[in-house]
């Protein structure tokens, strides 16, 4: 590292510590983790189909009207799944429970039972308020479900795969799918802000051919203040796997995945100093920068090759992708970053 | 008013002259298609809901095992010894031979059958409405309706009929991020209306505009309208692909636009650098889009879902129909904020606040100063309580439905702490600014100040909660943050608490905030654990 090169990354670094507002950025992100991770997992465990907790912490009190077998096996699976089912004579008995508080929903079974190829239609009938309806319909699903899985096997047709049990896996894959991922690109994402500001602001004063003038070149210009911004995503992408790690969010293959990170920022840095360059100024500048991030973003969860999908897999302890997947991202932004030295003078000649 | 209007409309035509000849030269087609084609991607994204993660479970399966169509499993055909094999070197998480699921011994093997039971359902409840006739493969179907039980059940017209197995959970998420996806265009303008601003503020071209008989409010006003009608534009057509009522989407989202236009003239009127901009915008952006986004999750479960527009246009897509009330009560704090940003912006419009720099919360504080009107100090003090009531609301929206998440013991601590700072900033900043400026320097007009000031609150309080939907208006915790109580008791509590501020300020002097906001925010918190029974007398 050139001593002029140490200089100005100094510069570079103590001028993004100078600018407190570079704190809002950090509470951006604890700010969206924060959200994303409590609401979204509390509303994943709620709208998850497999999930038995809306069941067991509901316990829904059920009135069963119908024929004898018909509404024991009924009760019987509600029992089962956490509901508390209680059979009644009638219809009326079910309403005049209702009336009272002692229900909260009811299922009529039709008077007889289907035969092989009949259709049994029974009601549910649920309060008025859609709120408590719509919790309530979930809840009963899952015993509904068991119900018509027993009229279908009586008809001698069955559900392969149908024993499977395993874990509700929602919060697994919103943790290592989106939440992780966020969290560790969010950093690239300030970064090339960064770097468009400062490049840009350096452009617009003058004071860019000011610096070029000296001992400089363009290419250690940009360098330093591309490694400046760089290493506060590493910081931020450090304390994120510090803080999960506290939250038990176990990250596998930590230097790895903070390499894949690092290397996201790297190449969003390069990406942004090249529009910089190109556009000259910040409003355009930033406009396709917002577009290339929306764009980059899209894409990244659509393809299995996209650095999304290796940081993810790498933070999941997948076996099947480790040191050389990263040498290979780590060439190719090595080979952005030699292409933007090799088009910067050009780029800034043209403006 | 029409020489107003002719004005506004000419600054609206330079505007536009102004980002034609911005993009006029090898920009325009560059940055034209990446707008096609972030659109593009995006959709394209959006219907492959890949959302979920890919690649995360590694499953082996044998030839005459079932397919998996779902980027989560990264599949690979492999005899059974193979399959064996790659289990044991921990190579794969799952291995299917035919119709056994075999797992590793790992959680994370437990969670990918858990998603293999989930996906394998769904395709094997495909299969049998292929295979078998309807009445066989799904015999069981549920009639739903409501209590009281209908009197002759077999008629009943308007209830739902449903098979349990296919019954799906009322998940909003393909809604919201379908509604969601208006967001994009709309927050790229108004990142295009920051940067305008901040680039003809650099250039101070911006000084030439003021130096005019032009007032500030035409100038905002003209430069706000294109962005408004392009913005708009986009929605509608982007309504029109998704396949929702383009005029409708027009009317819920105009609020959303306004919001964010009047939020985006801030920044650059107190930006001081690039990079101010740069992380206020971002902060403004993410804020935003979790405000709309995160109550749009609840539809269904909560009506609190209503304070986001978003959720109207979850309701859009599915063809349901939303109350006036519920519309007023995402649309009024937004439409508010909008017209008193749009007032301030007109006020610190001007040479001298521009060119002064300050720290953040310095210029802020300015720019509720500059709103008032120094020969009305106390009719300034009203309106501006009143005024900003909507900012208080929106705050205490949003930590109320964050609150949601947490056990209510925590969620009342937290929620009470913020909302009384909220508050005491709100009621005495306009006092504070008058004490700092010595334009009062005595303990009776301070505390009619006070008065004034609490009385604008309660006010704009009670109006509010006027076109709240019920649910917002009777939540336990928004009875205590919008003081629900009774008018006098209000009244005169946050009096109290104003005036404590406020003298605390006059006798300790301005530069002692932060501290005479402890007393206060301290005396206030005291009082809402009392109002709702934690603490008693």
């Amino acid at each position: 590292m050139s001593a002029a090169f140490r200089a100005l990354l100094e510069r570079e670094v103590r001028a993004l510590i100078r600018e407190r507002t570079i704190l809002i950025a950090f509470a951006i992100q604890l700010f969206v983790a924060s959200f994303s991770s409590t609401l979204l997992v509390g509303l994943i465990s709620i709208y998850d189909p497999d999930s038995t907790q809306l069941t067991s912490q509901m316990r829904p009190r059920v009135g069963v009207v119908g024929e004898v077998d018909a509404a024991a096996a009924m009760a019987a699976v509600l029992a089962e799944n956490d509901a508390q089912p209680r059979q009644f004579p009638s219809s009326a008995a079910v309403q005049v429970a209702f009336d009272a508080g002692e229900l909260d929903a009811a299922i009529l079974l039709p008077d007889t039972l289907n035969g092989a190829d009949e259709v049994s239609e029974a009601e549910l009938v649920l309060p008025a308020s859609d709120t408590r309806a719509t919790l309530l319909r979930m809840a009963l699903r899952k015993p509904l479900k068991e119900y018509e899985e027993r009229l279908r096997k009586e008809n001698g047709i069955e559900l392969r795969y149908a024993n499977l049990q395993g874990l509700s896996s929602s919060t697994y894959e919103f943790q290592y799918g989106a939440l992780i991922p966020l969290l560790l690109f969010f950093p690239g994402f300030v970064t090339g802000g960064i770097v468009i500001d400062t490049i840009s602001e350096e452009m617009v004063n003058h004071t860019l051919e000011t610096l070029w003038a000296g001992p400089l070149s363009l290419n250690t210009i940009l360098g330093a203040k591309m490694t400046a911004a760089l290493a506060v995503s590493l910081a931020q992408g450090l304390c994120w796997v510090a803080l999960m790690g506290l939250n038990g969010i176990v990250v596998h293959r930590v230097p790895l995945v903070l390499a894949v990170s690092t290397l996201s920022a790297t190449a969003i840095a390069i990406v942004s100093a090249l529009i910089t360059l190109l556009f000259h100024d910040r409003e355009r500048g930033q406009f396709i920068y917002a577009l290339f991030i929306l764009l980059a973003a899209s894409l990244s969860f659509m393809s299995d090759l996209s650095p999304v999908t290796l940081l993810t897999r790498l933070a999941t302890g997948d076996p099947g992708v480790g040191l050389s997947a990263v040498l290979g991202y780590a060439a190719l932004v090595g080979a952005m970053g030699w292409g933007l030295g090799k088009v910067s003078r050009r780029l800034v000649a043209a403006g | 008013m029409k020489a107003f209007l002719g004005t506004s409309l000419a600054i609206t035509n330079r505007e536009l002259t102004r980002l034609r000849s911005r993009f006029s030269d090898r920009s325009r087609p560059l940055v034209l298609g990446a707008l096609v084609l972030v659109l593009l991607v995006s959709y394209v994204s959006y219907r492959q809901q890949g959302i979920r993660g890919r690649a995360i479970y590694n499953v082996g399966v044998s030839s005459d095992g079932p397919t998996l169509n779902d980027p989560r499993f990264r599949a690979r055909t492999m005899s059974p010894s193979e399959g064996h094999a790659a289990l044991a070197e921990g190579r794969i998480d799952v291995y299917i031979d035919s119709a056994n699921v075999i797992p590793r011994d790992t959680e994370k093997a437990q969670y990918a059958v858990g998603a293999l039971r989930l996906y394998l359902e769904t395709t094997e409840l495909a299969r049998i409405a292929e295979d078998y006739p309807a009445s066989e493969g799904f015999p069981f179907r549920v009639g739903v309706t409501s209590f009281p039980i209908p009197e002759d059940l077999a008629t009943e017209r308007d209830k739902e009929v449903v098979v349990p197995s296919l019954m799906q959970p009322p998940m909003p998420f393909e809604g919201v991020l379908k509604a969601s996806l208006h967001l994009f265009p709309i927050f790229l303008v108004g990142m295009f209306f920051t940067s305008g601003l901040m680039e003809e503020r650099r250039e101070r071209r911006i000084s030439v505009l003021l130096a005019s008989p032009i007032s500030s409010l035409q100038i905002i006003l003209g430069k706000v309208l294109p962005y408004l009608l392009f913005a708009l534009v986009v929605v509608m057509a982007m309504a029109t692909v998704l396949g929702g009522n383009p005029l409708l989407a027009a009317i819920i989202f105009v609020p959303v636009i306004c919001f964010v236009l009047s939020v985006t003239l801030m920044v650059p009127l107190i930006y001081r650098s690039f990079m101010d901009t740069t992380f206020i915008s971002m902060f403004v952006t993410v804020a935003t889009t979790l405000y709309l986004v995160f109550p749009a999750m609840l539809l269904g479960f909560s009506d609190l879902a209503y304070i986001s527009p978003l959720s109207l246009a979850v309701e859009m897509y599915q063809d349901n129909a939303f109350s006036l009330r519920a519309y007023l009560t995402a649309a009024l704090p937004m439409l508010l904020m909008f017209s008193i940003f749009i007032y301030i912006g007109s006020r610190i419009l001007n040479e001298e606040y521009l060119s002064r720099h300050r720290p953040i919360y310095r210029k802020l504080a300015e720019a509720v100063y500059m709103a008032m009107d120094l020969r009305r100090p106390y009719l300034s003090t009203f309106l501006v309580s009143l005024g900003l009531i909507p900012m208080v609301y929106l705050i205490q929206l949003v930590a109320l439905t964050f609150a949601l998440n947490f056990p209510l013991r925590l969620a009342l601590g937290g929620v009470l702490a913020a909302s009384v700072v909220v508050e005491e900033v709100a009621k005495s900043g306009g006092i504070a600014m008058l004490i700092e400026e010595r334009r009062v320097n005595k303990v009776l007009p301070v505390v009619l100040l006070a008065f004034l000031s609490a009385l604008g609150f309660l006010i704009g309080e009670k109006l509010l909660l006027m076109v709240s939907i019920q649910s917002v208006s009777e939540s336990l915790l928004s009875a205590v943050l919008l003081n629900a109580g009774k008018l006098w008791i209000t009244l005169a509590a946050h009096w109290v608490f104003t005036a404590i501020l406020a003298l605390l300020l006059l006798w300790w002097g301005p530069r002692r905030y932060r501290y005479a906001l402890a007393v206060a925010g301290a005396v206030h918190l005291m009082y809402n654990l009392v109002v709702l029974g934690v603490v008693s007398l």
